[in-house]
């Protein structure tokens, strides 16, 4: 912000540092939490503290509550730093993204179960006399999960805004015009490990019926990562995996900012089927040409598919429709 | 493969379909024995009825341009040459061409016929009958 108004990418920068910041405040009220429960009710509850019931409701550990406060503060502190960290250190914001959601869901599953305990246990005169009802616990999850989506939710799904080019194709679309691309692959190699799997499964069911189970989970999963196919139409990727076309993973127009097409190293990606890796997620069949989308908001995206040059240009045709309508309806 | 349709042509939909199919064989986009995609696909995909595709791949499949099988879907037929398909092509366009300016098939014969004869191309306009 030089001289007045920002530069779009300079305001993507800026939207994608609140919500890092979001996220990092959701993670670090956790501990406070613990902090101002104990600060609010130590005058009120007994001294030992429940901290463990049976399962028929009675008490079977209890705690000093000096001691449950600094156990539960150091647990609740620890996890919301190494979600903080995760949000600013990580190298890549997929994991990051995983690993601050994971942390803070810890953080504040402890952060609740120190406030429940206390309430619980509010105006008991001995630890023994406190009751925990279930619909407690049942918060004390719903709550704490509920916080770590919202870590995962706000969180971008990447640290920076994309620096790719904007979109450009050798086709052009007219306004009304309709367009599908639709490209298939498949891989003999995987479908013929898939087959012989499911044939030693079904040897083996009769032998040893527990072995069978992990034949036949693999070479189901062989089955369905032996075939994709990739439809590009207006309303944006769709790739359709395995035999029946499903699942169908998605991304939406508005999310691409622009396709090319790549020669696909599948080690390069994380292997073989669906994969995540720092470079971002991957649906690969086999070494070969690929379709490589970068969203504008999120990992990058790479399918192998047969004539990827033509899908990205048709792709990009889309793109580049989308943004002249854009502008036309912004004037 | 590209399929593109435009709702607001004169030219049917499921005709549009077939063209665009006839057009990638004629150009070696699409080789005898390479299967088409699912017609459900490229409906939703064109966001037009299911039954539009399949008229326009029945279309295909009465010109002997493709197969259609009940499970395999449908298929480039593995005895059309391509060469041939792109010259009904150019036939097609060549109709197309003479209706706009108002020429009669027999017309189109005569011209035909006239340029075969002299074994080259001719500007003559066909007589009036």
């Amino acid at each position: 912000m030089r001289n007045g108004n920002p530069t779009p990418r300079e305001g993507r920068e800026m939207a994608m540092m609140l919500r890092r910041l979001a996220g990092t405040a959701i993670s670090v009220v956790a501990p406070v939490v613990v902090l101002i429960s104990y600060l609010a009710l130590r005058a009120a509850v007994p001294d030992p503290l429940p901290t463990h019931w049976g399962l028929h409701g009675e008490v079977n550990d209890t705690a000093s509550v000096a001691g449950f406060f600094v156990a539960t503060l150091v647990i609740s502190a620890v996890l919301a730093l190494g979600a903080v960290a995760a949000v600013w250190l990580a190298h890549s914001p997929l994991a990051g993204r995983m690993l601050a959601a994971l942390l803070s869901f810890g953080a504040w599953i402890t952060a609740a179960i120190t406030l429940v305990t206390m309430l619980a246990a509010r105006g008991a005169p001995r630890a023994q006399d406190v009751a925990m009802p279930w619909y407690a616990i049942l918060a004390v999850v719903v709550v704490s999960i509920l916080l770590a989506a919202g870590v995962w939710w706000v969180l971008p799904g990447r640290w920076e805004p994309s620096a790719v080019a904007p979109a450009t194709s050798t086709l052009t679309l007219a306004p009304g015009e309709r367009v599908v691309w639709i490209g298939h692959q498949h891989s003999t190699l995987a479908r013929i490990f898939a087959g012989v799997l499911a044939v030693a499964g079904a040897i083996v069911l009769w032998l040893q019926p527990v072995v069978s189970i992990p034949l036949f989970v693999v070479a189901v999963a062989l089955a369905m990562t032996s075939e994709l196919a990739v439809r590009i139409d207006e309303r944006g990727v769709h790739t359709l995996w395995g035999p029946f076309g499903w699942p169908r993973p998605s991304i939406a127009l508005g999310e691409i900012a622009s396709a090319r097409a790549e020669q696909i190293n599948p080690m390069a990606w994380g292997g073989w089927g669906y994969r995540v890796s720092s470079r971002g997620v991957a649906a690969i069949i086999r070494r070969g040409p690929g379709l490589v989308i970068e969203r504008t908001n999120g990992p990058a995206y790479a399918v192998t598919v047969p004539g990827a040059d033509r899908g990205a240009d048709v792709l990009n045709a889309l793109l580049v429709r989308e943004r002249s309508a854009k502008d036309a309806a912004g004037q | 493969m590209l399929f593109r349709v435009d709702p607001s042509s004169s030219v049917g939909l499921a005709e549009q379909i077939a063209a665009t199919v006839r057009g990638a064989v004629a150009g070696g986009e699409l080789a005898p024995g390479d299967r088409l995609p699912p017609a459900r696909e490229v409906a939703s995909g064109l966001d037009i009825n299911v039954h539009t595709v399949l008229r326009g791949y029945a279309m295909l499949r009465d010109e002997g341009v493709i197969e259609l099988r009940r499970r395999r879907g449908a298929q480039v037929r593995t005895d059309l040459d391509p060469s041939t398909l792109a010259l009904h092509q150019q036939i097609r366009d060549l109709t197309e061409a003479a209706a706009r300016l108002g020429w009669g098939v027999d017309d189109l014969v005569i011209a035909v016929r006239r340029a075969a004869a002299a074994g080259g191309s001719t500007n003559d306009e066909p007589d009036e009958a």
